[in-house]
């Protein structure tokens, strides 16, 4: 099988052969590093990668990293972007996603202590499925709580939703949940009528759903 | 000159018209001629009084008074007292030499008796002319001469050389009387606009009295050499012309007391002249003020620039006039550090009393404007200063967060990948649990610092803020709030930076007193922009009781949105919530 091929984006040389380093031991094949959002476009459209992690903040400056995902998104709709970020903000992470879920992910950069949470993410996005960090989840959810509709939630429910929400499979999310994935069937439909929402057989459509409804987009 | 001595001089001028009146009466005048006469004189010795009184430092009071006495010398010329005849012949219209004076010192700007050579030469000509009638005449032809009479004070009598003094003497006075009067008048006519509507009818008066001089001496010159009269006037026509230019004389004195006592009176300087000064600023000039408190529209006020030029008031570069030039300069303060100068009517000047206090009280006014225009000043650079802080510690702030996050957090998760690194090998060489164990403590450390520094960079500064804008901002932090927020923001865009990290980090410490202090179970923001400002409410349903004074948090908000201009108000009544308000000017 060949190899998933990524590009690292990011200005500090330590991180950048760090995620390099991981992602090749992960089964990656990183096809090139870039130090700004310049040379990151011109590596891109060179050989455009399956997977692009992009840091946050880069030269120019500012969030150039965010804005350079974005174009990368619209530009080259085949390659999967996942943004490492150092913002708790889900402002960031929604703005990311815009109007899709696939091919996308927004982490924090703690996520880098834990190989497999990234590479995790890094397949997933590769994959054309999306990831959003647990921490922005939890955010997202945090602010919710006053909406009594995710109260009637039971606790194991509220960590499925959070999961789904954060892009995983439902094989993943079964497994993390230590459930077969008919009851993890069976429980993301009692969690879509709980909540008020139509479940979609579609991944990708199914987690945006939950993030709109966690943005509040439905109030 | 003293009261006491005018006084003196009045009960002089009274008896000698005493004396002149009896001797009339003694030798038959017509008593209407008599009451005439007496009251024309004394009404020079009352205005001379009175000009005394209001203006002791003004030569005009004694001038009139002199001017009084004069006018009974001659007044019963034809009297059958050989003595009183020749010398009231001798000295008859020496008041019209003190009025031709008085005139040309009235008229003149700067006040002053000036051409002096007139006057000298107008009464050297009566001089002349005294003397001739003195010591040349004899007898003393008066009239018809029914009474001629033996002159006692003839040394050499000569009718020719009489005649010839008389006609060279009564020429020139009636030319020099005729040009004082045209000196007087045409100063009149270029004089500034107080003095021409003070001195007018003193002026005119005085025209005609020298025009009545200018006729009688040059009658008496032409009767002389002809030994007729100039202009055949039969009576009572002579009579009544005789009289209009003695009347012309008296209104001279009348005149010149009236204009004192509008200049007095009229306009009561210092009322007007303190008020216009307090006006509020931008509704008139000082120089406005003046003007009107002292009726001189022509009044212009200069300031020094550089200790030496001058400029208006519209600061155009002006000079002080020289005192030839019709102007007079009033200086306020010291000659040469005065804070203003007034270059005026120089008709003020014949009112050193009002002039002085004016001086005095725009003495005071201007160390008002300038105090407090370095009061204006001095805030205004207090306020600029003040507005430099609060944006040199945003600044800061923002630097701060930029530094923790590019640096300091970078750098803990590059340690971070080291350490997971580290691990890795620690597991593929199966190094000992112990090693693992504390590189996976480690790890978590960091991760751990990592939050930390996480959260102390977002309470600096939130990255977002600058990012996405303020209601992004606000929504981001009303998520992290522990109850529940409802934000409601309408903008107008993007705002400058100083005002939405002001509006933020108001809003921020307003939430967190909730959160912590109010025992709340909602809180609403509230967030408008109108106009040039912006207007953010946060209120709660919580305890209230909270105080801008005391808690320095608080404390501190209202001064960072005072810094820019705006207002800060905490209504917080025990049991009724709290309701924060700020305006932040956003121009």
């Amino acid at each position: 099988m060949t190899p998933l091929r990524a590009i690292v984006a990011d200005d500090s040389v330590v991180i950048r052969q760090g995620v390099a380093r991981i992602l090749s031991e992960g089964g990656f094949r990183v096809t090139a590093e870039a130090r700004d959002a310049s040379e990151l476009f011109q590596a891109v459209a060179n050989e455009p990668p399956h997977l692009a992690v992009v840091d946050i903040r880069m030269p120019p400056g500012g969030n150039a990293g965010l804005d350079a995902a974005l174009t990368i998104r619209e530009r080259f709709p085949t390659v999967g972007v996942l943004v490492l970020s150092q913002f708790l903000e889900p402002e960031y992470a929604l703005r990311l996603l815009g109007a899709g879920v696939d091919r996308v992910g927004y982490l924090l950069k703690d996520r880098l202590g834990e190989a497999a949470e990234l590479l995790d993410a890094a397949h997933r996005v590769a994959a054309g499925g999306s990831a959003v960090d647990p921490a922005v989840i939890g955010e997202l959810v945090r602010a919710r709580r006053r909406d009594d509709r995710l109260t009637r939630l039971t606790d194991r429910e509220g960590q499925a939703l959070g999961l789904i929400a954060g892009g995983h499979s439902n094989r993943a999310i079964a497994q993390r949940l230590g459930i077969t994935t008919k009851t993890l069937e069976g429980m993301s439909g009692t969690i879509f009528s709980k909540l008020g929402l139509e479940d979609d057989p579609d991944v990708n459509r199914r987690v945006l759903a939950v993030l709109l409804y966690l943005d509040g987009a439905d109030d | 000159m003293s009261h006491r001595r005018a006084l003196a001089l009045a009960a002089g001028v009274i008896a000698f018209a005493a004396v002149t009146t009896v001797v009339g009466m003694a030798s038959g005048a017509p008593p209407q001629f008599l009451v005439a006469d007496l009251v024309m004189g004394l009404t020079f010795v009352a205005s001379g009084l009175i000009a005394v009184w209001l203006r002791p430092h003004s030569p005009a009071g004694p001038m009139l008074l002199v001017c009084g006495a004069l006018w009974f010398v001659g007044s019963y010329a034809p009297s059958g007292q050989p003595v009183v005849t020749h010398l009231g012949f001798a000295f008859e219209g020496y008041y019209d030499l003190v009025l031709a004076a008085l005139l040309l010192m009235l008229s003149s700007p700067s006040l002053r008796l000036e051409p002096r050579w007139l006057i000298g030469a107008l009464g050297a000509a009566m001089a002349a002319r005294s003397l001739g009638r003195l010591l040349l005449q004899d007898p003393v032809r008066v009239f018809d001469c029914a009474e001629c009479a033996a002159n006692p004070f003839a040394i050499w009598p000569n009718l020719a050389a009489f005649e010839a003094v008389e006609i060279a003497s009564n020429l020139a006075i009636s030319g020099l009387a005729a040009l004082v009067g045209v000196v007087a008048l045409s100063r009149l006519l270029r004089s500034g606009p107080v003095l021409r509507r003070v001195r007018l009818p003193i002026l005119v008066a005085g025209g005609l009295a020298m025009t009545a001089r200018t006729y009688d001496s040059f009658e008496y010159a032409w009767s002389t050499a002809t030994g007729a009269l100039l202009v055949e006037i039969t009576e009572p026509w002579g009579e009544i012309f005789a009289w209009v230019g003695f009347g012309a004389r008296v209104l001279v004195p009348i005149g010149f007391v009236v204009a004192t006592l509008r200049l007095r009176r009229a306009p009561g300087p210092l009322g007007p002249l303190s008020a216009g000064l307090e006006r509020p600023r931008g509704s008139g000039t000082v120089g406005d003020a003046l003007r009107t408190a002292l009726g001189d529209p022509s009044l212009v006020l200069l300031r020094p620039v550089d200790g030496k030029a001058w400029i208006t008031e519209d600061a155009a570069p002006a000079a002080l006039p020289s005192p030839d030039h019709g102007r007079a300069v009033t200086m306020i303060g010291p000659e040469d550090r005065a804070s203003a100068a007034i270059v005026h009517d120089p008709a003020l000047l014949e009112q050193p009393e009002l002039l002085a206090a004016v001086v005095r009280v725009l003495r005071l006014a201007l160390e008002n404007e300038r105090l407090e225009s370095e009061l204006r000043e001095q805030l205004r650079a207090v306020t600029e200063s003040r507005e430099r802080i609060v944006t040199a510690a945003e600044e800061e702030r923002r630097r701060l967060e930029r530094d923790l996050h590019d640096g300091a957090q970078q750098r803990l998760i590059g340690v971070m990948l080291a350490l997971q690194q580290a691990r890795s090998t620690a597991d593929a060489e199966a190094a000992p649990k112990l090693l693992r164990e504390q590189l996976d403590a480690a790890a978590r450390e960091i991760t751990e610092a990592i939050h930390e520094l996480r959260e102390l960079a977002r309470g600096i500064h939130p990255a977002i803020l600058e990012d996405a804008g303020l209601e992004a901002a606000v929504t981001a932090l009303a998520r992290r709030v522990g109850i529940p927020v409802d934000v409601g923001m309408t903008l107008d865009g993007r705002l400058p930076r100083l005002v939405e990290s002001t509006a933020y980090f108001t809003i921020a410490e307003a939430l967190t007193n909730t959160q912590r202090h109010a025992r709340a179970s909602h809180a609403t923001v509230r967030v408008v922009q109108a106009g040039a400002s912006l207007e953010l409410e946060v209120s709660d349903d919580g305890q209230g009781g909270a105080a801008a004074e005391r808690g320095s948090g608080l404390r501190g908000l209202a001064d960072r949105v005072m810094a820019l201009g705006g207002r800060f108000e905490v209504v917080s009544d025990a049991g009724r919530g709290t309701r924060i308000r700020a305006t932040i000017p956003t121009g």
